[in-house]
């Protein structure tokens, strides 16, 4: 094996092993557990958009459910054949084109309000989000057409006929490794993504904004261009989690949601999307394990934790285990020859 | 016409409450270059100590007295535990702070349960104003407010301690280099921002229902105040009040509060986009 | 009085100071001379205290100020004018001189009338905001209002920067009085060879990091080589 080659392994180690765990866990699960963590992966992928958005991008989203949930509305709202016009047309692929487009859409407008105002900066980001996330679940509450306070029940789950009358993926085993494939796609393509050089200008833009500018960069058009992609993920996260949940409802789009996925990121670490992936599952499952025994006591931790780690481990628990295993292995290859 | 009174009053009374919170945000935003997430649990924290006061059996007024006390006195807490160890990292900030109302938010629910708690009226009179009757406790909160608001401007402009803290505002390092001890002053401002939210909470909390989810109520229109206004002045935070307040209590007359919501948030996103420096910075500059 | 024991700072990644030496003595007026990037200002800052050494010790009157808060280090008798002046322009003369003067111990908290005597455009000018007034004035401004907090040592950084030479010669002959009458220690970065010797009288030459050469304002006249060797002039 040539030394290059040896790195790259390296390099991808961690996240090689994780997916072993993911790909071999069913083996050990029951059938309900697998359930759940398919459930989990979907969080997952949303948890990952996050950290494109705020790792990345730099751009701290206090409403990221909002494209989460008009994803999962947009797929409801398809497959279960109440959109105007197409008849009971139920498609699985135009759900999932809708969750993707209509998030993205929404950000891209937003972000052309956001990001060309001049001398608009971070500071206001985060505010406007969070006004978004509040208002955006007030508006699912109080509109009749998408079940107001009682969401949107018995959605179908995902169909693999393009109207919605092929195979369905039903069960807990598939559903499960479908949403692996499609969270190791997503992470796939973010990797690739951060590893180009338009992921270094990404970053460019995140750290030194104006100097990025002075080399010629539309730096607006990077920030519009990260926060619209994570937009479109978050609807494919919320779109997926909405085939198996079968159930669409205001909690999805708003502000609880918003703040569960930036814990998930911040204890995870925004840096890395393996690690902000991680976060997600490990909270959820934490959550799931230990609500039971600590109750109301569970979100007090969460904050707490939430601080802490701030101070203490601004990469995040998992993303500075993450880092400390790349400074390692970038430091052994030459020890090995 | 008479209607029309009745609703400005309302709307000035949303108003001024409004500014109470901004103002002690955008002067801890100015000064420390943070942006307070947990501001809207400071606010929180002064209605249920009006809350604890009374179930001890204290009166209102007491409540009132030692709510901006009590939430100063946690801002000194949290300034030294939590925010100075970040505040030079801008993005964490906004997340410690935003963890931190977390925790306050969980440890009200702890305390109180989630249900939403009552306190009593202090005033319960009425005056009769353009033949219908008005509470005198809403204008009551009005007055509060004014001489808070006041007495703000006048620490900020007239007095050393003012002088001092807008020469930090202006230039932090130079003022440091000059002597002044920009650590005490952090702090400082810091508790004097948690306290006007926990006086804002607590004179509030007879005209809303005291619950852990009040602040965020409070904390939107306030952020989109500062938004709207710009942060670079007191003086916006006053006008984007106005705005946001205003809208929101005619738009929530005319047709419901989500629609008001909508509708200020919309307006809140136009005005960044026209104004990013706020109506106060864009007039300002003229 | 100041004492420079290999001290070395910079900003993130490279160390500008790569082990800077220098004493003065109480009571002289020292200008530190160098081209530009040789870490001059990068100097006056770590002495300041907003850039923290990475090794070295900077003793001022036996203590050393490295590791602590610029406050901490002006309450220890440190004035500082920074390069660019950094006056606080919607702020009046009155207010930027009481700035000076805020963070000092309650009965040091009057601004002293000496700086009156030295600088009288500022007496007349008081409610004026300091942002209108011309560069030189703001410059005295600068420099005044680092004297009204009583120091014992005055750091000034470029003050002739884009200031036409006669108001140059003022500034240099005002310092020069004030640092005679009060018995001040100065030190002074300077490219205004001019100022130099019209304030000065010992003289430290700084390249790529260290003090090069030591030498006194006479001599210089008599020699002028180190001001080609350090200067290029």
């Amino acid at each position: 094996m040539t030394a290059w080659s040896q790195a790259s392994l390296r390099h991808a180690a961690p996240a090689l092993a994780v997916g072993t765990v993911l790909l071999l866990a069913p083996l050990q699960l029951g059938g309900y557990q697998t359930g759940q963590l398919a459930q989990y992966l979907t969080y997952g992928i949303f948890a990952m958009s996050l950290a494109l958005v705020w790792g990345q991008g730099g751009l701290l989203c206090f409403g990221q459910a909002v494209f989460f949930g008009i994803g999962a509305y947009a797929m409801s709202v398809t497959t279960l054949d109440m959109l105007p016009g197409i008849g009971t047309l139920g498609s699985t692929w135009l759900g999932l084109v809708a969750a993707i487009a209509l998030p993205a859409l929404f950000a891209n407008l937003l972000g052309r309000f956001l990001f060309y105002g001049r001398g608009l900066q971070g500071a206001y980001f985060g505010i406007v989000t969070l006004s978004i996330a509040v208002i955006a679940e007030r508006i699912a509450v109080n509109w009749k057409w998408i079940g107001g306070l009682n969401g949107l029940m018995n959605v179908p789950p995902l169909n693999l006929g393009l109207t919605g009358d092929g195979y369905e993926i039903w069960g807990n085993l598939p559903v499960y490794y479908v949403t692996l494939a499609v969270a190791a796609l997503v992470y796939a393509g973010l990797q690739a993504l951060i590893g180009s050089r338009y992921g270094t200008v990404i970053r460019a833009v995140r750290d030194a904004e104006e100097r990025t500018g002075y080399f010629g960069y539309d730096t607006a058009g990077v920030k519009l261009t990260v926060f619209t992609l994570g937009a479109a993920l978050a609807g494919l996260a919320g779109a997926l989690f909405v085939t198996q949940f079968y159930f669409a409802s205001p909690p999805l789009i708003g502000f609880t949601l918003s703040t569960e996925v930036l814990i998930w990121v911040a204890l995870g670490g925004r840096g890395y999307p393996l690690a902000a992936f991680l976060g997600a599952i490990l909270v959820k499952y934490a959550e799931a394990k230990l609500f039971e025994f600590v109750g109301a006591y569970w979100l007090l931790a969460l904050g707490a934790l939430c601080v802490l780690s701030v101070i203490w481990f601004p990469r995040g628990l998992i993303g500075e285990a993450i880092y400390r295993f790349e400074g390692w292995s970038r430091a052994t290859p030459e020890q090995a020859q | 016409m008479d209607q029309l009174l009745i609703l400005a009053l309302d709307a000035s009374n949303f108003i001024l409450a409004i500014i109470l919170v901004a103002m002690g945000l955008v002067i801890i935003f100015g000064l420390m270059n943070v942006i307070n997430m947990a501001h809207g649990e400071f606010f929180l924290l002064g209605a249920y100590t009006v809350v604890m006061v009374e179930s001890a059996g204290g009166h209102f007024w007491l409540g009132l007295l030692l709510a901006p006390l009590f939430v100063g006195l946690v801002g000194v807490v949290l300034e030294e535990l939590v925010i100075r160890h970040v505040y030079h990292r801008f993005l964490d900030t906004i997340l410690a702070t935003w963890g931190l109302s977390i925790f306050i938010k969980q440890a009200v629910v702890l305390i109180f349960g989630p249900a939403s708690l009552t306190v009593t009226t202090p005033i319960t009179a009425t005056v009769e104003i353009v033949g219908a009757p008005y509470p005198v406790y809403r204008l009551f909160i009005m007055g509060v407010s004014l001489a808070v608001i006041a007495l703000t401007f006048w620490l900020f402009f007239r007095t050393r301690f003012g002088l001092t803290a807008r020469g930090v505002i202006a230039n932090r390092n130079m003022a440091s280099c000059l002597g002044i001890n920009t650590r005490r002053l952090d702090r400082m401002t810091f508790a004097f921002g948690a306290a006007l939210a926990g006086l804002a909470g607590a004179v509030m909390a007879p005209i809303m229902s005291v619950d852990p989810q009040m602040g965020l109520g409070f904390l939107v229109p306030a952020f989109l105040a500062i938004l709207v206004g710009g942060a670079g002045h007191l003086a916006g935070t006053l006008m984007g009040a106005a705005v946001i307040g205003g809208a929101d209590t005619v738009a929530a007359n005319l047709w419901s509060s989500v629609v008001a919501q909508i509708v200020v948030f919309s307006m809140a996103i136009v005005a960044i986009r026209l104004f990013p420096r706020g109506i106060a910075g864009a007039w300002l500059k003229q | 009085m100041l004492k420079l024991e290999g001290v070395t700072a910079g900003y993130g990644g490279g160390q500008v100071l790569q082990g800077i030496d220098l004493e003065m003595a109480a009571g002289t007026v020292t200008a530190l001379l160098g081209r530009n990037g040789m870490g001059k200002t990068t100097l006056m800052k770590t002495v300041m205290g907003l850039l923290r050494p990475s090794a070295g010790r900077i003793l001022f009157d036996g203590h050393d100020l490295a590791g602590s808060k610029p406050y901490e280090i002006a309450n220890f008798g440190i004035g500082y004018v920074p390069q660019g002046r950094e006056i606080f322009p919607d702020f009046t003369v009155a207010e930027n001189l009481s700035m000076g003067v805020l963070g000092k111990p309650a009965d040091r908290r009057d601004i002293p009338d000496t700086i009156f005597d030295s600088y009288p455009i500022l007496k007349e000018r008081l409610d004026q905001k300091a942002g209108t007034m011309s560069g030189g004035q703001q410059q005295q401004l600068a420099i005044a209002r680092a004297l009204a907090g009583r120091p014992r040592l005055l750091l000034l950084d470029e003050p002739s920067e884009g200031i036409q030479p006669s108001i140059v010669r003022e500034i240099a002959a005002a310092l020069h009085t004030v640092a005679a009458r009060d018995g001040l220690t100065v030190l002074v970065v300077e490219q205004n060879v001019e100022m130099v010797f019209d304030m000065a009288r010992d003289c430290a030459f700084i390249e790529n990091g260290r003090v090069a050469e030591r030498t006194d304002v006479a001599a210089l006249r008599r020699d002028d080589a180190p001001l080609h060797r350090y200067l290029s002039v």
